[in-house]
């Protein structure tokens, strides 16, 4: 990921929870906890899904039939 | 297979190669999880094309920018003569703090540079590393020689920068090797690359590497918990290294009495001796005063006996360190207070960078090379000889510090 | 001349796998947006034409469409005293094999367990990658022949990313294996795609643009009927 930041606005009550929580862990800072948070929710979002998914298979079975692939 | 495991780390700049190694040594030594490789194997067929190297490090790569790490802690490999483990580099934060509070010991360690781009301020960080956690047994590898022809003189050229470096912080490595982990020159097999180098490749490099002395093999150390007065006086304890025995004299310390053992008490057997490990009571033929805290040892080979300490720590703690403040002092049964004589340098466990010399404060996460004052003699040991009465902590009401004692006054 | 033309190349992955001797010097998007679907047969068509072909293709409706065989004296190969063209879809396109992975495709759709489908995928893409495999040992003595302009066309691409774009290992390798094969190339030669892929799910849907690279000129964003007139002899 690019080493450029830009700025995000978060509730003072958040951040006063995530501070309260990240206390006896590794993480250093609020800022990195959070990026720590986004990142796993992303990497979840982009991943390859090997699972099975019937609307996913329903959408290019159509796309499929308007190519000409499937009748 | 008859030696136990040698765990190892692996450290250098970055870029250097060291995933491309890791990778590389699991693949020669066929330590790959069959799980891993199969897909690609039945890829690699499917395209008509011969299994290759290069294809299971992007494999790697590609799983570990996904998430799915292969070395997270430890990672795995054998050759013939014993398992290896490779333990996460310096860096990781918690890689210092297990290896200062004996979680996971690296006995070994491969220090990496890259060929094309020489010594790095990261390589010599590292080093200095290595030097601070008691890791005496060190091999350099020269990465990338392909990317300079495989030239002797390159090699030479940043063998000597870096032997400069290593001098100066008191490591000797036993090998510097030249090698390719891309193409596989001289990790498992010598190639006809670099005739000109006549040394191990880094598998036989490894192979050479002493494993941790059998804790039994060691010079004697009875540690006391307690001491009890029923029928006979029992002085209850943990062997830390070495075998007790009826009838072995022994000297008591940090007083120096000498007494021989009448007997060795374990609860509902009866026996003659105690191994390394073991929690025994012992009964002594004089009444010597004994307390808790109290290092009996063999006559022979003494620990030292001494109230100023130079050690490593590796501060955990939110509240810092300030100068002046007492902390307990722990290392084994013993308990005495103590003050921080001097800071000597100060640096940050993840980026290892110097913050401070001769600094006055310790911050969490920071690793300290300092000089303590005990307000009473300790018996202990040099980290590296001894580990059991090597490694202490430091605290406050709770443990702030874990620590390995480097030299001794 | 020589033209690697490989169906469903998607930039955006030749990017993210670092595919160099796909890039090449110069590389970027084709326009395809004057078709009203991204579809083979008429992309390729029109390229070889160098006319848009999308009304008269889809006239023959969706079977006869892929059996489509263009002249070469309607082709810009005839330009060339000696071309050779390998498996080109409206040209020379293996019928009997591409019918039977588009039989096999509709079968993996059609079955109603998962047990079922994996099994007909396997089968699947072990058919495109016998047909990838012998592709490429003819493209490869085509080469090293003495033929003006050769033309090697690659499917394995779209035909195991329809079923397999998900699985970003196998897509990786696939891209990998035609890096190696733009490498071996010695002449100059350009590389086009009718379309891209793009992920739904597991499976792979065309993109809504194709991709080229040549070493000689940076040609911008052409329309695939452009090529006619780009490729000179």
């Amino acid at each position: 990921m690019s080493k450029e930041y830009g700025d995000i606005k978060v509730s003072k009550e958040i951040i006063k929870k995530i501070e309260e929580r990240i206390k006896d862990t590794e993480f250093k800072s609020v800022d990195e906890y959070v990026t720590f948070v986004l990142e796993e929710v992303i990497r979840d979002e982009e991943e390859p899904e090997e699972v099975f998914s019937e609307e996913d298979e329903k959408k290019v079975k159509e796309r499929l039939r308007a190519l000409g692939y499937l009748d | 297979m008859t030696d136990e495991n040698l765990k190892f780390v692996i450290v250098g700049h970055v870029d250097h190669g060291k995933s491309t190694l890791i990778g590389r040594l699991l693949f020669d030594t066929n330590s790959l999880p069959e799980g891993k490789i199969e897909e690609i194997k039945q890829l690699c067929e499917s395209l008509g094309k011969d299994i290759e190297f290069g294809y299971i490090m992007d494999h790697l790569e590609e799983e570990r920018d996904q998430g799915i790490t292969i070395d997270t802690a430890q990672t795995f490999f054998s050759t013939e003569k014993r398992d290896y483990v490779i333990i996460d580099a310096p860096g990781h934060v918690e890689f210092v703090k297990n290896m200062i509070s004996g979680a996971s010991q690296a006995e070994a360690a491969v220090l990496i540079v890259d060929a094309e781009e020489g010594v790095k301020e990261q390589t010599k960080r590292h080093a200095y590393i290595l030097g601070m956690l008691g890791l005496s047994q060190v091999i350099v590898v020269i990465n990338k020689m392909d990317l300079v022809d495989f030239d002797r003189e390159r090699f030479e050229a940043v063998n000597s920068d870096l032997m400069e470096f290593l001098i100066n912080i008191n490591i000797k490595p036993s090998y510097v090797i030249p090698i390719s982990a891309k193409n596989g020159d001289f990790i498992a097999s010598k190639t006809a690359t670099m005739d000109w180098y006549d040394g191990p490749t880094v598998l036989e490099a490894l192979d050479a590497f002493r494993t941790k002395e059998n804790a039994n093999k060691k010079p004697m150390r009875f540690v006391v918990q307690d001491v009890y007065s029923f029928d006979k006086r029992i002085i209850a304890g943990r062997v830390e290294s070495g075998i007790i025995r009826k009838g072995d004299m022994i000297k008591v310390l940090p007083t120096g009495e000498k007494t021989r053992v009448k007997s060795v008490e374990e609860y509902l057997r009866n026996v003659t001796e105690a191994e390394a490990g073991k929690s025994v009571g012992i009964t002594t033929e004089d009444k010597l005063f004994i307390d808790r805290g109290n290092v009996i040892v063999s006559d022979g080979d003494m620990p030292a006996v001494t109230n100023r300490i130079k050690a490593n720590v590796f501060w955990m703690d939110r509240t810092p360190f300030k100068k002046g403040e007492s902390l307990h002092f722990r290392c084994a049964t013993q308990e005495v207070n103590c003050e921080i004589e001097k800071i000597s340098r100060v640096i940050n466990s993840s980026t290892l960078e110097l913050i401070n010399e001769d600094a006055n404060e310790i911050n969490n996460r920071e690793v300290a090379s300092i000089i303590i004052k005990t307000d009473k003699p300790v018996v202990v040991e040099n980290f590296n000889k001894m580990e059991e009465l090597g490694r202490f902590v430091l605290g406050r009401e709770d443990t702030c510090a874990g620590g390995i004692i480097t030299e001794l006054e | 001349m020589i033209v690697l033309a490989i169906d469903a190349l998607e930039y955006t992955l030749v990017e993210e796998f670092n595919c160099t001797n796909l890039k090449q010097k110069f590389y970027g998007k084709t326009n395809i947006t004057e078709f009203s679907q991204p579809r083979t047969m008429v992309l390729w068509s029109s390229f070889m034409t160098g006319k848009n072909m999308e009304k008269e293709i889809l006239a023959k409706g969706d079977k006869e469409m892929w059996n489509t065989r263009i002249e070469l004296k309607d082709t810009f190969f005839s330009r060339f005293a000696d071309p050779k063209i390998i498996d080109l879809p409206g040209f020379n396109y293996l019928k009997e094999q591409h019918e039977q992975e588009r039989m096999l495709l509709k079968n993996y759709f059609d079955a109603q367990n998962i047990d079922e489908k994996n099994k007909i995928r396997t089968e699947y893409n072990n058919l495109a990658f016998e047909h990838h495999r012998k592709v490429k040992k003819e493209f490869t003595e085509t080469l090293n022949s003495k033929h003006d302009f050769v033309l090697g066309y690659f499917s394995v691409a779209d035909v195991v990313g329809h079923l397999n774009f998900g699985n970003r290992i196998m897509m990786k390798m696939i891209y990998k294996d035609l890096d190696e094969i733009a490498g071996t190339i010695k002449d100059s030669f350009i590389v086009l795609s009718d379309h891209g892929m793009e992920k739904v799910g597991i499976f792979g849907d065309h993109s809504n643009y194709g991709f080229w690279s040549t070493d000689f000129e940076d040609i911008g964003s052409p329309k695939i009927t452009d090529f006619a007139r780009i490729i000179k002899y």
